[in-house]
């Protein structure tokens, strides 16, 4: 049965207690749980939100992870979990879209997020009742004082229920009374809007004085409470300048936790560089959830992957379950007549003219190439391993003026094994997964297949493509689209490493310039998606600017481009994309 | 405020002698696109003829009337011109939608109940004319996926259900669900179908998602609107208090009709969109048969309840 990867692993649908049974102890975890403003960065998929939700109460209680008891003693706050999705954005757009007065919108587009996390701080509120409380009478009491304090404060109906419930009914209800009065504003060119009170209510202003009022009440164990902003990037543009210029605020009552895409929108770039910006370090702190460490993201991918082969009752080590890939193994080469990787330089010197003519070049004898001293052995041998291996798999006849590839509908031995398995999701855990769990499926407790290894990887990695294919994306004028622009990247640095001259660093990276040509928003929306990955090396930077940033195609593009998954020399994005742009399509309004 | 009252699937002897106050249809370079307007015009009396058209009017006719739509708000500015100048009681209204970007009837059907007037009751009928089979063409890319405009709903914290209309274009739907990243998704293709390989072809090009969320498959008949709108409120009556309900209609044209009649119906249901832009597959649509329309006739009524 094919793994349904919806369901498979998805943070965001699932419940707290859900994520906790699956949930992999991280470093990012322990640097999260800081008494200290926080920002999240990652590409979607990347673990963000599993990270947020596991601060909350209902998932710290169904933590089966022996630490667990001590870490929820020590975190020092109370998480209120406020979901965001891309369809926040989307109603952002639409609400502009309309000819609806300017005014009115941003009062609506304020009322709707404090709508969401006055509904989270019920939540909370229930969520912390319920788990850090003995159950008596006098809890309801406790609830009652609260809710009729909530009832005022929010300016909701005297005569609802006073119960924590009722006011997410109630609040949920004033928000299809904004949806009708938008409605009627937007067919009636004579209607009034309706200025209800409730709509000037703000957060900042109010829950200061709910969370005294629950402490007060409840005297919880706790005094702080972090509002964790999940998934940023597809919030309004008012609110993640007015949350990163709060990340200033030194009120130890209300910490503020936020993910968000690698990149962070320029708007917010101002907040952070102006005379009140808030500084990494002594205001915040940053955790970036992509492969800046390939030992530490391999770490985590290998952590998963074993709980995955425990949770089907798999008693073999992964390793050996899934086998090595040799082409992988860092520094365990030999390099005596008989080995492999001998075998395969001499091998592809005798069909590859351009590497034997490299190898006459560097004093190695193409039907003996032994290396002569340490210092070739690391320069060379060690340096084109990968190189060789990938020509000569592909490589049929290049003797003659033209290359000539060999024909083989699959590359199993390229991309099967362990190491394939842990690098080509680059740490991301809905992919892996998701990948995992399809061989799982189709294997025994024992061994799984290489031939269903490679299927699944393909398969995987289809899906992964099919969905950056499917990346909304308004293409204009004379530019190309995402999956040009990752078509012409893949092609190139396959033609760096396949094409007719042996190239001992062939191109696997791009840097980045808009002011040679602006690719800015294909980056930006591959790099949510995890199409590219950002290769920088400090940790302490915030990164707002593109440009002369490196990249690299994600490892899922390996098997499509036939890559190794190393990254190697980069190029200026602008000498891969020339000037050679395809002609727009002539519009054609038709729809089937 | 006009709510609609209730809704028929009729044939097109049923229109006939009729005062048709206005008929609404699209111009561009399908074969089908006046099938229909030259049939109601032998049997019935038309006052104000349109043909809406986006960049290009592709013919010449005397008995339409030729109007650019550049954005959906275009389409509302219209209807207030000839709605409003209609001083009876009654109003009789024909769209023929086979034509048209889903953008333009929504609005229709938006405006109709969401604008103020003094109609004691509208007509209102909505025809498609399906067309023969052609071979599905690569995809193109999406340039947005978001909620079709005109209807506005907060977003809030709870999770979403899916139902997803296939289309018969390869790979589109598993790149919208991964997109849209929903809790709950249900897949609606029609089976059967005036032609079956337009079922073969839906089957094949998704077989990877129907594999996935075979529990949550159903199919439903294509010129059956009774069976799809049973379809889908069964959903929505089930899912509805838990999940925010998002259609998103990417397979034939009666399908996100039916949908966009219950998303007026039920204020919560969103219709999402799934567009390629400007660069859209061209395809030929020739009428599948000179007489073979869906038309569905929808009466709205001021201050009455559903």
């Amino acid at each position: 049965m094919a793994v349904n990867f919806q369901n498979s692993f998805n943070a965001r649908n699932l419940d707290p207690k859900e994520i906790a049974k699956n949930f992999i102890y991280s470093q990012s975890f322990d640097v999260l749980k800081n008494k200290c403003h926080t920002v999240i960065l990652g590409a979607r998929g990347c673990g963000k939100t599993t990270l947020m939700k596991m601060l909350t109460l209902p998932a710290l209680y169904n933590w089966d992870y022996i630490g667990a008891h001590k870490f929820i003693e020590d975190i020092p706050f109370y998480a209120i979990y406020i979901p965001t999705d891309i369809s926040w954005l989307y109603k952002d757009f639409a609400l502009n879209d309309t000819k609806i007065d300017k005014k009115i919108i941003d009062l609506v587009s304020k009322f709707s997020v404090n709508t969401n996390i006055f509904e989270s701080v019920c939540d909370t509120f229930l969520n912390v009742i319920t788990h850090e409380f003995n159950n008596d009478d006098s809890l309801l009491d406790a609830e009652i004082s609260l809710s009729l304090i909530l009832i005022d404060l929010l300016k909701l109906d005297f005569d609802i229920a006073p119960r924590l419930e009722s006011i997410k009914e109630n609040l949920r209800y004033r928000r299809n009374i904004i949806n009708q009065n938008l409605s009627k504003l937007i067919y009636n060119n004579n209607y009034d809007f309706e200025y209800f009170d409730f709509l000037h209510l703000n957060y900042i202003d109010v829950l200061p004085l709910i969370l005294d009022h629950f402490k007060r009440i409840f005297e919880p164990k706790k005094n702080s409470w972090a509002l964790c902003f999940d998934e940023l990037e597809f919030a309004p543009i008012w609110l993640k300048k007015q949350l990163y210029t709060l990340l200033r605020s030194t009120d130890q009552r209300i910490l503020f936790k936020l993910s968000s895409s690698p990149i962070l929108p320029k708007e917010v770039d101002e907040v952070l560089k102006g005379d009140a910006g808030a500084s990494l370090g002594n205001d915040f702190e940053i955790i970036k959830m992509w492969d800046t460490n390939s030992q530490s993201s391999n770490e985590f991918s290998k952590k998963l992957i074993d709980s995955l082969l425990k949770k089907k009752n798999i008693r073999v080590r992964a390793k050996d379950y899934f086998g090595s890939n040799f082409r992988y193994l860092d520094g365990l080469e030999t390099y005596t007549t008989d080995s492999e990787y001998l075998s395969q330089i001499k091998s592809l010197a005798t069909k590859d003219i351009s590497f034997r003519e490299y190898l006459i070049n560097k004093n190695i004898d193409p039907q003996n190439p032994i290396p002569t001293d340490k210092v070739q052995l690391a320069s060379v041998f060690r340096k084109i391993k990968p190189i060789v291996y990938y020509r000569n798999y592909f490589i049929k006849d290049n003797t003659s003026t033209k290359i000539s590839y060999s024909i083989n509908k699959k590359y199993i031995e390229l991309y099967s094994g362990y190491e394939v398995l842990i690098g080509i999701t680059d740490g991301n855990p809905r992919w892996l997964i998701g990948l995992i769990n399809s061989i799982l499926n189709r294997s025994d407790l024992h061994k799984a297949d290489t031939n269903i290894q490679y299927d699944e990887v393909e398969r995987t990695s289809n899906r992964f493509i099919n969905f950056i294919n499917n990346t909304p994306y308004h293409k204009q004028g004379s530019k190309i689209s995402i999956i040009e622009f990752i078509e012409r990247v893949g092609d190139f640095f396959k033609e760096s490493l396949l094409g007719k001259v042996f190239n001992p660093e062939p191109y696997s990276s791009f840097t980045y310039d808009s002011n040679i040509m602006d690719f800015t928003e294909i980056i930006e929306k591959g790099l949510l998606q995890g199409a590219f990955i950002l290769l920088d090396e400090g940790d302490e930077n915030f990164d707002f600017e593109l440009n002369n940033k490196r990249f690299r195609l994600s490892y899922m593009y390996s098997h499509q481009f036939k890559l190794p998954l190393r990254t190697g020399k980069e190029i200026k994005v602008d000498k891969i994309i020339s000037d050679n742009i395809t002609v727009p399509n002539l519009f054609n309004y038709d729809e089937n | 405020m006009m709510k609609i009252n209730y809704g028929y699937q009729i044939t097109l002897n049923d229109l006939s002698n009729l005062e048709i106050d206005i008929f609404i249809c699209a111009n561009n370079n399908e074969a089908r696109k006046y099938c229909l307007f030259d049939k109601i015009k032998r049997n019935n009396f038309i006052k104000k003829s349109i043909s809406l058209y986006y960049n290009n009017v592709f013919d010449s006719r005397n008995d339409l009337e030729y109007k650019q739509i550049k954005k959906h708000t275009e389409v509302e500015r219209i209807l207030d011109d000839e709605i409003k100048a209609c001083k009876k009681e009654e109003l009789t209204i024909i769209v023929d939608y086979s034509c048209m970007t889903k953008s333009w009837y929504y609005t229709i059907l938006l405006y109709l109940s969401n604008s103020d007037n003094a109609f004691k009751k509208i007509n209102c009928y909505l025809s498609y004319t399906p067309s023969r089979f052609s071979l599905p063409l690569a995809p193109k890319p999406n340039s947005d996926i978001s909620p079709l405009p005109g209807k506005i709903i907060m977003p809030n914290n709870r999770p979403k259900a899916l139902i997803l209309g296939l289309g018969y274009e390869e790979n589109k739907a598993q790149g919208i669900i991964d997109q849209i990243d929903p809790a709950k998704i249900f897949l609606l293709y029609s089976k059967p179908t005036i032609d079956k390989r337009f079922t073969e072809a839906i089957e094949i090009n998704n077989a990877n998602v129907i594999n996935d969320f075979e529990e949550t498959t159903y199919t439903y008949d294509f010129s059956s609107l009774l069976d799809i709108e049973n379809k889908l409120r069964a959903i929505y009556y089930k899912y509805n208090t838990e999940y925010n309900i998002i259609i998103s209609p990417i397979g034939p044209k009666p399908f996100t009709l039916v949908s966009m009649i219950l998303s007026i119906i039920f204020p919560e249901i969103e219709i999402w969109r799934i567009g390629s832009g400007e660069d859209i597959n061209p395809y030929p649509r020739e009428p599948f048969n000179e007489d073979h329309f869906i038309i569905c006739e929808i009466v709205y009524k001021q201050n009455q309840i559903t």
